[in-house]
């Protein structure tokens, strides 16, 4: 359903040109959850956001396709483009505090995509919701409250973002990306801003949202472990790069590219015998200042001459499981 | 909840208005050579001791300064302002003769102000560091920079005298008729369907509206641009583009909205300033309103009339102030108090 082939997307700066989105190729099929995993930086949001055509200034997308449903992304026209946003591929942030705007009711914010995109003039929602559109309207939003789970959505519907708490908030975007019944839900880290407890209930939403509507589901996610339970087919990133990808299970029982198994090892766990996490050494490197070969040699014990050298290629580990290193063995 | 803090500002205002009152009142009594008897006799060539002693108390000006004070705002309270000594009427009825006519330019210089700012601002703001950016910023430093008296005046060089555009002074020509109903002259002509008085009226409201608006429109467009960077980098601008909106509405709807926030207690308190600080545009463009009303009574120590302006100027501050929380209450959803 979505296929992005030699995605590139960079940002000129002061200090030399970054790469945020260097070369990205991923598949995702109708129903199926990708994780999408990396540290801080190293360009999982500006894929999501290349995907919907937001990079901020002064990005610019140089290369590559984003094939969806059938046709590239990337030759549309802006009024196709919007077209497309929030009503074929919807997008869930990173922080609810400030990502709903602060002067409207949460209701009103729930029923703008539906309005703009004209859903309630639709033979199917006018069926269900009746003709009259504000009422048609007021109902599918409530319906879409209840269905992310805030409580009393007829007080809820008239009440403005900071009467909500952050788990509510959070559910209320989902509900506004929901609102269209999208093909595609892209999530970036919707989890990092709220309690542990919250971010259990949300994840299960989500998973409800993909099993009860079929949407396919990118999680971009810093947290392998909330992408190894949630996740189909996990791809790991690092500084604009993917690294490794395959199905959960495979990256995480048989983790093959060193920074895949370095994030694994940083997990801590209450099972088995008790030991000290081990980070990774080093930092995250200045993606302005990259070089050529793999970008994980600097912080790698295994890295040779050759790792710093040219391209890293793929090599395929099992069926649907790769890893760009050369220490494979 | 709204209604309850808004009731609460209006009772803090009375204290206000009650000190400045008072403030007022001593200033007058404490100016040196201002003996009001002395001043009304000064043109009146000889008069005798008893002529004074009646005009005294007349005046109250026999008693002692509390029961004066007293007399003074009882006198408010009712709405009685004092007797000018020169032109020999209420001071009430004096200021509110002239009252329409401020407003009204006040009003003008409001919308001109508008006008000018909002668009400018929010162009700036979504074409930061551009062509037009950078020259309305320009033009805005100057604007800041500029006295209104010394605008007022090239306005009157530029547009009036060497292009004839517009006219330099007064309020409407005698040659043109006006019914006066409220006083407004714009709402008057329209009420007596008088479009020739319209036009007349507004081409004369022009030049000072710009006079007295053009800092204000350059103070304002500068916020509302930098309000406006600053809510376009917020995240609920992302999501308004993810959810498919056009770029007009984007920031038409969801940044501008925010943007205002800030923006409308400056504009309403300009109103204030506008009503209160025109004492020199009005000068220059012999507008018969309030500050030349003020202007000409200070020249003349005219004490009550004055004393009178003061108030109602003051009065005129208090209420944008009030207004000002009033519609900050109604723009920000966050204050619920």
């Amino acid at each position: 359903m979505l296929k992005i082939e030699n995605l590139s997307t960079h940002f000129p700066t002061e200090r030399g040109l970054v790469k945020a989105v260097n070369n990205v190729s991923l598949s995702l099929g109708r129903g199926e959850i990708l994780g999408l995993v990396g540290e801080s930086g190293c360009g999982k949001s500006m894929t999501l956001l290349s995907i919907l055509r937001l990079v901020p200034f002064p990005g610019k997308i140089v290369g590559g396709k984003i094939i969806f449903n059938g046709s590239d992304i990337l030759q549309k026209s802006p009024a196709e483009m919007r077209r497309i946003r929030g009503k074929e591929i919807a997008m869930i942030f990173q922080d609810p505090m400030t990502t709903l705007n602060p002067v409207f009711k949460v209701g009103e914010q729930i029923g703008e995509a539906l309005r703009i995109h004209g859903l309630m003039e639709e033979k199917a929602f006018r069926l269900k919701y009746g003709s009259n559109k504000r009422h048609a309207e007021k109902k599918r939003v409530l319906e879409l409250m209840e269905e992310v789970g805030i409580p009393s959505p007829e007080v809820r519907y008239q009440e403005y973002p900071h009467q909500f708490s952050g788990g509510m908030q959070q559910r209320a975007l989902i509900a506004i990306a929901l609102s269209c019944n999208p093909k595609l839900l892209l999530a970036d880290e919707p989890t990092t801003a709220l309690d542990v407890t919250i971010q259990a209930q949300i994840l299960a939403l989500l998973e409800q949202i993909n099993r009860e509507h079929g949407t396919s589901i990118i999680l971009v996610t810093h947290d392998l472990g909330v992408a190894a339970e949630f996740c189909h087919r996990i791809a790991v990133m690092y500084a604009g790069i993917l690294v490794e990808e395959g199905p959960t299970e495979a990256v995480i029982e048989r983790p093959c590219h060193p920074y895949t198994r370095g994030l694994l090892r940083s997990i801590p766990r209450i099972t088995g015998e008790r030991k000290r996490i081990e980070p990774i050494p080093g930092n995250v490197p200045d993606l302005a200042g990259l070089g050529e070969g793999c970008p994980f040699a600097p912080r790698c014990h295994l890295a040779r001459a050759a790792c710093r050298r040219n391209d890293i290629p793929w090599q395929q580990i099992a069926a649907n499981h790769k890893v760009r290193c050369l220490n494979v063995t | 909840m709204k209604l309850a803090r808004i009731l609460e500002r209006i009772l803090v205002s009375i204290p206000i208005m009650l000190g400045i009152a008072i403030i007022v009142f001593l200033f007058m009594r404490l100016t040196p050579g201002a003996d009001p008897v002395d001043l009304m006799m000064g043109e009146a060539g000889h008069v005798s001791e008893q002529e004074m002693e009646a005009l005294r108390q007349e005046f109250h000006l026999d008693k002692p300064i509390h029961i004066q004070l007293y007399h003074f705002l009882s006198g408010c309270l009712r709405g009685d302002l004092g007797t000018s000594y020169i032109k020999r009427k209420p001071v009430t009825t004096l200021i509110l003769e002239c009252l329409p006519a401020t407003i009204e330019l006040a009003l003008g210089a409001l919308f001109i102000a508008l006008l000018i700012s909002v668009p400018i601002g929010i162009i700036s703001a979504v074409k930061q560091y551009s062509f037009i950016d950078r020259a309305s910023m320009t033009a805005a430093f100057f604007g800041i920079s500029m006295p209104p008296f010394w605008l007022g005046i090239i306005l009157i060089i530029v547009f009036s005298a060497s292009l004839g555009l517009f006219p330099s002074h007064g309020r409407l020509p005698f040659t043109v008729g006006l019914e006066t109903i409220t006083g407004f002259y714009v709402l008057d002509s329209i009420l007596t369907r008088n479009w020739a008085a319209l036009a007349s009226t507004l081409q004369h409201l022009f030049l000072p509206s710009l006079a007295l608006g053009a800092a204000t429109a350059a103070t304002v467009a500068r916020m509302i641009r930098s309000s406006m960077l600053e809510v376009l980098r917020q995240d609920y601008i992302v999501l308004a583009r993810a959810k498919g909106l056009t770029e007009y509405r984007v920031i038409v709807k969801h940044a501008l909205r925010n943007a205002l926030i800030p923006t409308v207690t400056i504009v309403a308190l300009q109103l204030g300033v506008f009503l209160g600080g025109n004492m020199i545009v009005e000068t220059v463009f012999g507008w018969p309103g309030l500050g030349r009303l003020v202007v000409d009574a200070i020249q003349r120590r005219d004490f009550p009339l004055v004393q009178g302006a003061v108030i109602i100027y003051a009065f005129t501050f208090v209420m944008a102030n009030l207004l000002a929380d009033i519609i900050y209450t109604f723009v920000n959803p966050k204050i619920e108090l």
